[in-house]
């Protein structure tokens, strides 16, 4: 019995250990890239609350008086590798994304419209802190900003 | 001369060395004619790059300053469509000029650190590393900003009709 019982033990302890380290391990070996394709301007106009989380940030780094959503999109990364971000109105993101130490990841960026490149950066990115704003293209009477986040 | 006496030499020309240690050095420096003549060489190549190094004359914060305010002036007519020719030279140079654009920021940042603590909070790692930019767009240059108050860091594509108002408005 007391064999029966420690075996029983010991499984209960492994397959909690699976459990844990498992989805950890998956998720260390992926990320979630998120992309939110915004319009500032200094036109009058209600706040969008799509971008309420990150507006008095904006606001205050960039100065436009208003932010509108204009898309987003999103894409599970394994590491490394890569995908295309569509953006909506025809801007896409075209995101390489790897290891880069210290738990943190490298991302090379490439912003298009259409077949027409924007800007190319490589970032280094840790998950859960501050996106990175790329920004400058104007776009009617304002410009165009693309925050990148990681999960 | 030995590396310790290189580096005492240096903390005492730097005016950093303890009173006891300082008037040892100097009764050595004035019997010995090697150390004297190293310790007026490295004093004339310490006067030499102090003319040379030319004084931080304005913060990140105040060039990024200057940079919204001349979004705020761009004109409406200077928007383009998207669809324009590719240059790789700019797109290169741009690059250069964003790689030299995170340099001096991190220079200053390293400036900060070593001020004090609070400083030293201030210039924490930030949540994005910039390692080059590359603008694929005419009349364009890159700047990278990071703003340590929202965390925020901002990777911005000054088109060439900000640059000349940024250029008029300083």
């Amino acid at each position: 019995m007391p064999t029966r019982s420690l075996l029983m033990w010991c499984g209960l302890v492994l397959m909690f250990g699976l459990g844990t380290l498992l989805p950890s391990a998956a998720q260390a070996s992926s990320v979630q890239v998120k992309a939110v394709l915004i319009h500032a301007s200094d036109e009058e106009g209600p706040s969008d609350p799509r971008l309420a989380d990150i507006e008095p940030q904006l606001r205050k780094v960039l100065g436009f008086a208003r932010y509108r959503h204009f898309g987003e999109g999103n894409a599970q990364i394994e590491l490394p590798g890569s995908a295309t971000i569509r953006l909506g109105r025809g801007y896409t993101l075209d995101v390489e994304a790897s290891q880069a130490g210290r738990g943190r990841i490298r991302l090379q960026v490439n912003w298009r419209k259409g077949n027409q490149g924007l800007m190319s950066t490589s970032t280094v990115v840790s998950r859960g802190r501050a996106p990175a704003i790329l920004g400058g293209p104007s776009h009617e009477d304002g410009k165009l900003i693309v925050t990148l986040a990681v999960q | 001369m030995t590396t310790r006496r290189e580096k005492e030499l240096s903390q005492w020309l730097d005016g950093r060395l303890s009173s006891d240690r300082a008037a040892r050095l100097e009764e050595q420096v004035a019997s010995d004619a090697a150390l004297r003549d190293s310790a007026e060489a490295w004093r004339q190549i310490g006067s030499l790059l102090r003319q040379e190094t030319p004084e931080l004359t304005q913060t990140p914060e105040a060039a990024w300053a200057d940079v919204q305010r001349a979004l705020r002036q761009a004109p409406a007519a200077g928007a383009r469509p998207v669809a324009m020719p590719w240059n790789p030279r700019l797109a290169w140079s741009g690059g250069l000029i964003a790689a030299l654009l995170v340099v001096a920021f991190s220079l200053f940042s390293l400036q900060i650190s070593r001020t004090g603590p609070v400083a030293q909070a201030a210039a924490a790692q930030p949540a994005v590393e910039v390692e080059w930019v590359e603008v694929e767009w005419p009349d364009a240059m890159p700047m990278v900003y990071q703003d340590d108050d929202t965390g925020l860091t901002v990777i911005w594509m000054v088109e060439l009709e900000t640059k000349e108002l940024l250029d008029a408005d300083s």
